[in-house]
């Protein structure tokens, strides 16, 4: 295929792309003019002008708190998880330590823990980021303990006749890269459990009185249902918006060696 | 010629659901300085575990191996390894598996890859260096597996079949490399293959064993100059005569 071709086929994805969504909206604008109630299915119009009063509230108050939220959880996520998970799955002693508390813990929903979170954090945004936190952690170690316990052993003895013998050379150089595609996606389900933690926690009202989540359900109770549509659809892109970006971070600069391997 | 390596008593057991196998049985050795080692045997006869013990990957039952009269406690960049399998490690380039060794030593970025770029050279695949594994062929994966253990300048090289899963022709041509590498670097190495050809090629002695229990049966001077002709009436007596030694042990 010569790269005009390669151009072409492109763009004609991407015009499918867009004429599918294009599609959806007009679908969507028309059944909300015969349902005729915006109660029941608010217009695509009244949600777009929904957006030009709210914007400046969802950039610079909500979105911002969310992330907050998230960001609390998934970095405690990480530091608790990757640590245990690879103690877990490089160490046998480690792995009888911590395995029986770990399958303790994790069938517990991290909603369930909506209560204590309060009554530890009190309505803070840690309250909120602990949620996700439980909701985040469990995925990151598993993962990370599968990667680090199927290390192929080849790589680990042909660095070891290369003169990495102290175990933290083997960590480092064989274990950890090894695992790292596991790990990567651990974290990315972990992401997507996060982002629902986030939206209950909030609207239980386990942070300050703010969030997409918190919002939504705000506007819920007021009946403005183009409000709670619009946050809907914020919600939605953010979440495409932070897979998609961490795919291409990890996938593209990370793992590029993967490419070939996953082909063959 | 005096000897770099000494295999003294070597035996090796291994317990397997409470039965023991007995992989290795009273293996004597002695390897010289610069000398090429080819071992040869019948499949499940211990070659590799021998090859194993002596690189520092298993420890034996009983006897011990030496280095330079210092028993070998463990693996070490003193003695490289080829193994049968692809080794390299995929998530590195060919330039950062090469250097691997380097990089473990402390040896800064630009030395290390100086370095490495000149062995990558030296078996043609300049222009790989920053290549990933899966985009190269068997063959240029072993001749990287090969220079890999050879930037850390080891006293000896243990090779397990590293040919093994390659074509005829390729496997010629890595042949004729690896005898160059070996004149020029002056290694000692010990070569575990199952193609006598192949032994005969490259050996200055060949090493047969038997099976059940693993022993050397037999060890054969190949006495011949080299560039050995592959089709030359001599090679063809000593595959006659190994061949025949094989079949004996096969036999009973
Ligand atoms: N880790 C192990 N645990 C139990 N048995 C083993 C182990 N490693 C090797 N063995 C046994 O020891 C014997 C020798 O194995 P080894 O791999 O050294 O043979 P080999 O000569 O290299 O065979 P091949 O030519 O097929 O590679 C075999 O019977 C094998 O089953
Ligand atoms: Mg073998």
């Amino acid at each position: 295929m010569n790269p005009f071709e390669r151009g072409w086929e492109g763009a004609r994805e991407h015009a499918v792309t867009v004429l599918s969504v294009a599609g959806l909206v007009v679908v969507w604008q028309i059944l909300a003019m015969i349902i005729a109630n915006p109660l029941k299915l608010p217009a695509f119009t009244s949600v777009i002008s929904a957006l030009f009063i709210q914007w400046e509230t969802i950039l610079w108050v909500d979105l911002r708190v969310s992330l907050i939220h998230f960001a609390i959880g998934m970095t405690a996520g990480l530091l608790i998880a990757l640590p245990v998970g690879m103690a877990m799955g490089w160490s046998r002693i480690a792995d009888r330590i911590f395995d029986p508390i770990v399958e303790l813990i994790r069938p517990i929903p991290p909603l369930a823990w909506i209560p204590f979170a309060i009554i530890w954090f009190g309505l803070t945004p840690q309250a909120a980021g602990f949620i996700v936190f439980v909701g985040a952690v469990f995925p990151i170690l598993i993962n990370s303990y599968v990667g680090f316990r199927s290390v192929p052993r080849i790589y680990v003895e042909s660095a070891m006749v290369l003169g990495a013998t102290r175990n933290r050379d083997l960590l480092r150089y064989v274990a950890f890269p090894s695992a790292l595609p596991s790990i990567a996606a651990g974290i990315r389900i972990a992401m997507g459990i996060a982002w629902m933690c986030i939206v209950a926690a909030e609207m239980f009202g386990a942070s300050t009185r703010s969030g997409l989540g918190y919002r939504l359900w705000e506007y819920y109770s007021l009946h403005m249902m183009e409000m709670v549509f619009l946050y809907m659809i914020v919600l939605g892109l953010l979440g495409l918006f932070i897979d998609r970006t961490f795919r291409f971070v990890v996938q593209e600069r990370l793992l590029r060696w993967q490419e070939g391997i996953r082909q063959n | 010629m005096t000897a770099l390596l000494e295999i003294k008593g070597l035996s090796k057991s291994f317990s397997v659901k409470g039965k023991t196998f007995e992989a290795l049985r009273e293996v004597n050795l002695s390897v010289g300085e610069k000398e090429f080692i080819c071992i040869l045997g019948p499949s499940g006869c211990g070659k590799t575990t021998l090859l194993r013990i002596m690189a520092g990957l298993e420890r034996p039952t009983s006897g011990e191996v030496t280095l330079d009269g210092v028993p070998i406690e463990g693996p070490g960049p003193q003695r490289g390894m080829v193994f049968q399998e692809y080794s390299l490690f995929p998530w590195r380039t060919i330039l950062d598996n090469v250097s691997f060794g380097l990089e473990l030593q402390g040896v800064s970025k630009a030395e290390r890859h100086e370095k490495a770029r000149r062995y990558i050279q030296a078996v043609g695949l300049a222009g790989f260096e920053n290549s990933f594994p899966h985009e190269l062929s068997g063959g240029m994966k072993q001749r990287v597996a090969i220079v890999r253990a050879l930037v850390n300048n080891p006293r000896a090289l243990f090779m397990d079949e590293p040919f093994g899963a390659l074509d005829a022709q390729t496997r010629n041509v890595m042949q004729s490399e690896l005898l160059r590498i070996w004149q020029e670097q002056q290694k000692t190495v010990v070569f575990v293959t199952h193609s006598v050809d192949e032994a005969i090629y490259l050996a200055d002695r060949v090493v047969i064993m038997s099976a059940r229990p693993g022993q050397i049966n037999k060890i054969i001077d190949v006495d011949l100059p080299r560039p050995r002709i592959r089709t030359s009436a001599e090679v063809n007596r000593y595959r006659e005569r190994i061949l025949s030694d094989l079949k004996i042990l096969r036999n009973g």
